[in-house]
């Protein structure tokens, strides 16, 4: 671990000496002092937290990952280059000891540039946010929702599955099933059509939603609740509609009668002493209106609750630890890419590797099959139902391979005023750091013990 | 191991071929070398330019593997960590890191063997006195010219006390008044028990070193053995004695003549430039010039003058 510690220390202080830091430094400052003033925000304060905390700070980020990834290529491709790792393995140092401390010395750097933009932006999130700076609505959003550590919770899914099996048994019964489909995608259809009746409310119907609450919720802070609708009408209307929201056993249920556009997002804030009692929160509503009007929730994201379950600044220190795991994995592939590769070569292998992991999304998708490769060929090789099986399991091979670095932007959850729990920061470290980055430390510790650092071409 | 277990370096019928991006043999830079080192000796390994001896010295620190053939190194493979422990290695060129001072430096290295911190701080001060580096110890590595960068590369090699001293080239870029130190330094550490293996075109440093030489051309040994019996020739002898007078010397010939039935040689014998230049700069020395280089040595730092165990 000594020499570990002492490759870590000495890769940071020629980074200092080079005057490397002062310049990241300088550039990362600058930038999160300058971007918000060159942006133009929505006026709100929700949206100048955006453009500070989710945008700017997202900014610097990225511009320090690339500058870990040049950083973490040249820690050991250059050494090769300028032969100073004649002298670093001609000493007792094994390639596992060689690897971690350039990666180790990555880390501290790029944390301590994490905190002084962490630092920065808090310090001018706070002076342009203070007291004397908002009016009092301002400053009840500020304290309610956007400096908040909210946890995000959906509804328990309606149980659609006997719905479904007995409307697909009727239709058999009357020779209605399509033939010409496959009963996957009929069963499908049936779902897709279960989920819209059972998130319909009609005039004067109601519909009730669970939801498990956890543990960390306390009732003594207001919560919310957002939902999303459309009306059976195309032109908008105003649809009075009641609210009950309360627990299975005990407590005291709140109720309310809203006034609400008829299409669109909208949110209710709802007392903490809704939640006293035990068992699930049961959220109730009612069309009382006097048009009868039928609506429709969601299905998607129909309804949600955002519950207080913490202060905004340890909620920061968490996004940021999750940043810090995900550095951490960008220094580790530079870093393993220069053990394989000259400096060049390393650098372009590992930005093609962050290109396609910004591309997961896509990735995802396509392993999951919803793209028909196929159907994109001439005519004559549509049938080629292998060359689709192929290309799916191509991209769920490479899902596997970007999925450590497939994580929610843990900056975008702080500037929304939502939830990074431990268990997400946790899953980051396990992920990112112990599995990712592991199997790359095995592949630079194999490729250092096979390689000879000292050919003419080095 | 050889049978003579006083084997450091043990190196039989080792080949090196480079090879081309397609894996196809390029350049055999060593061909079927076959030598030992044994304990405490010096030894040299001379050569042109490509004769493969730089090739010879990065196998043997395990920069390079063997294509062929067989290496050991104080009885282990030259790639095992553990043999690493106990070696020192100056390379040809200093491939230091420039923004560090001298201390730092060796502190680094002194780490990287284990050491503790004020064994590391002790020989880093014995090092730098014993190498005239105390006066620039705050100032960084890149700042220094080629002849102290070489002093401190060499100080790095000497932090962990090893029992097998690797040297490249180690007069390369030292003055004159340099090389004499570096070579009164092997010559010291040899005596203690060091075995030293030395690379050099300097052919004058090996000879004055070296006790056991090999010769390399186009990949393999065209000599080896120890410098007398490599360099004496054994067809002349040479008489040394006081000038004579004129008259004295005549006669001395006309019998020299007489039992030689040839005509003899006579010259003055000539000191070598370098004595003569060490005498020119100690004199210097002695009336007060102070010079901002590397400043007098203070013969060998007390931590290599035990005798070497291992």
């Amino acid at each position: 671990m000594r020499s570990v510690w002492a490759i870590a220390l000495i890769s940071l202080r020629n980074a200092i000496r080079s005057r490397v830091v002062a310049l990241l430094l300088t550039i990362l400052v600058v930038g999160i002092i300058a971007i918000p003033l060159t942006v133009k925000s929505d006026g709100t304060l929700t949206g100048y937290v955006q453009i500070l905390v989710r945008y700017t700070l997202g900014f610097s980020i990225g511009i320090l990952m690339m500058a870990t990834v040049w950083a973490g290529c040249a820690a050991v491709s250059l050494e090769i280059q300028l032969k100073q790792i004649h002298l670093l393995v001609t000493k007792p140092v094994s390639a596992m000891q060689l690897w971690l401390g350039k990666w180790l010395g990555l880390v501290i750097l790029n944390s301590a540039a994490l905190l002084v933009c962490a630092g920065t932006t808090y310090g001018l999130l706070r002076w342009n946010t203070r007291a004397q700076h908002l009016g009092a609505a301002d400053q009840q959003k500020l304290a309610s929702e956007i400096m908040v550590a909210r946890v995000r919770l959906a509804p328990l899914p309606f149980a659609l599955e006997e719905r479904v099996r007995a409307r697909f048994a009727e239709l058999a019964a009357h020779g209605e099933v399509p033939t010409n489909m496959p009963v996957t995608a009929v069963l499908a259809a049936l779902q897709e059509s279960a989920q819209m009746e059972a998130h319909t409310v009609a005039p004067r119907g109601n519909l009730t939603w669970r939801f498990v609450l956890p543990a960390a919720l306390t009732h003594t802070a207001a919560f919310q609740l957002r939902y999303k609708l459309a009306s059976s009408f195309l032109a908008p209307l105003t649809m009075q509609g009641r609210w009950i929201v309360g627990r299975e056993q005990g407590g005291q249920p709140y109720e309310s009668t809203q006034a609400h556009p008829s299409n669109g997002q909208h949110s209710l804030t709802i007392p903490g002493t809704a939640l006293r009692g035990t068992g699930a929160l049961l959220v109730t509503y009612s069309n009382v209106n006097q048009t009868p009007v039928t609506l429709i929730f969601g299905p998607e994201k129909a309804l949600e609750l955002l519950a207080p379950v913490g202060g905004w600044l340890p909620n920061f220190a968490r996004a940021l630890l999750i940043s810090a795991c995900l550095l951490a994995l960008i220094a580790a592939l530079g870093v393993t890419a220069g053990s394989l590769f000259s400096m060049p070569v390393a650098a372009f292998v590992v930005f093609q590797a962050l290109v396609l992991i910004s591309t997961a999304g896509m990735i995802h998708s396509l392993a999951a099959r919803e793209v028909n490769f196929t159907s994109l060929l001439p005519g004559h090789l549509t049938s080629a139902a292998w060359l689709d099986q192929t290309m799916v399991w191509f991209y769920r091979v490479l899902e596997i391979l970007v999925m450590p670095m497939r994580s929610a932007d843990p900056m975008a959850l702080v500037a929304a005023g939502e939830w990074v729990s431990w268990p997400m920061v946790a899953w980051a470290f396990l992920q990112q750091i112990v599995l990712a980055s592991g199997v790359l430390l095995l592949l630079a510790v194999a490729a250092l013990r096979r390689r000879e650092l000292a050919l003419p071409a080095d | 191991m050889s049978s003579d277990s006083q084997a450091v370096i043990e190196a039989q019928a080792v080949t090196k071929v480079f090879r081309d991006f397609w894996r196809r043999p390029k350049v055999r830079a060593v061909d079927g070398v076959s030598f030992e080192v044994r304990r405490g000796e010096v030894f040299g390994l001379l050569g042109p330019n490509g004769s493969g001896k730089s090739t010879t010295l990065k196998m043997i620190l395990g920069l390079l593997h063997p294509t062929h053939g067989q290496l050991m190194v104080l009885g282990q493979s030259p790639r095992e960590v553990q043999t690493k422990a106990r070696l020192g290695y100056l390379p040809e060129e200093s491939y230091l890191y420039p923004y560090l001072t001298p201390d730092e430096t060796l502190d680094f290295y002194g780490r990287l063997f284990g050491l503790s911190a004020p064994e590391r701080k002790q020989r880093t001060v014995q090092l730098l006195e014993m190498l005239g580096l105390q006066h620039a110890r705050r100032r960084t590595v890149g700042e220094f010219s080629k002849g102290m960068a070489r002093r401190i590369g060499l100080a790095q090699a000497l932090i962990n006390d090893p029992d097998l001293i690797v040297l490249d080239e180690p007069t390369s870029g030292l003055d004159p008044l340099g090389c004499r130190q570096v070579k009164d330094l092997i010559v010291a550490l040899a005596r203690r028990g060091k075995t030293i293996l030395v690379s050099s075109h300097q052919l004058a440093d090996v000879e004055d070193v070296c006790e056991r030489i090999a010769i390399l051309y186009n990949g393999r040994i065209q000599a080896m053995g120890s410098i007398p019996s490599l360099l004496e020739d054994m067809h002349q002898c040479r008489v040394t004695f006081p000038d004579l007078p004129a008259e004295k010397m005549q006669r001395l010939l006309a019998a020299l003549r007489g039992v030689l039935g040839t005509e003899p040689g006579v010259e003055h014998p000539r000191r070598d430039l370098e004595q003569f230049f060490l005498d020119v700069v100690e004199q210097a020395q002695r009336g007060g010039d102070e010079s901002s280089g590397a400043a007098p040595t203070q013969g060998v730092a007390d931590y290599l003058k035990s005798e070497s165990a291992k």
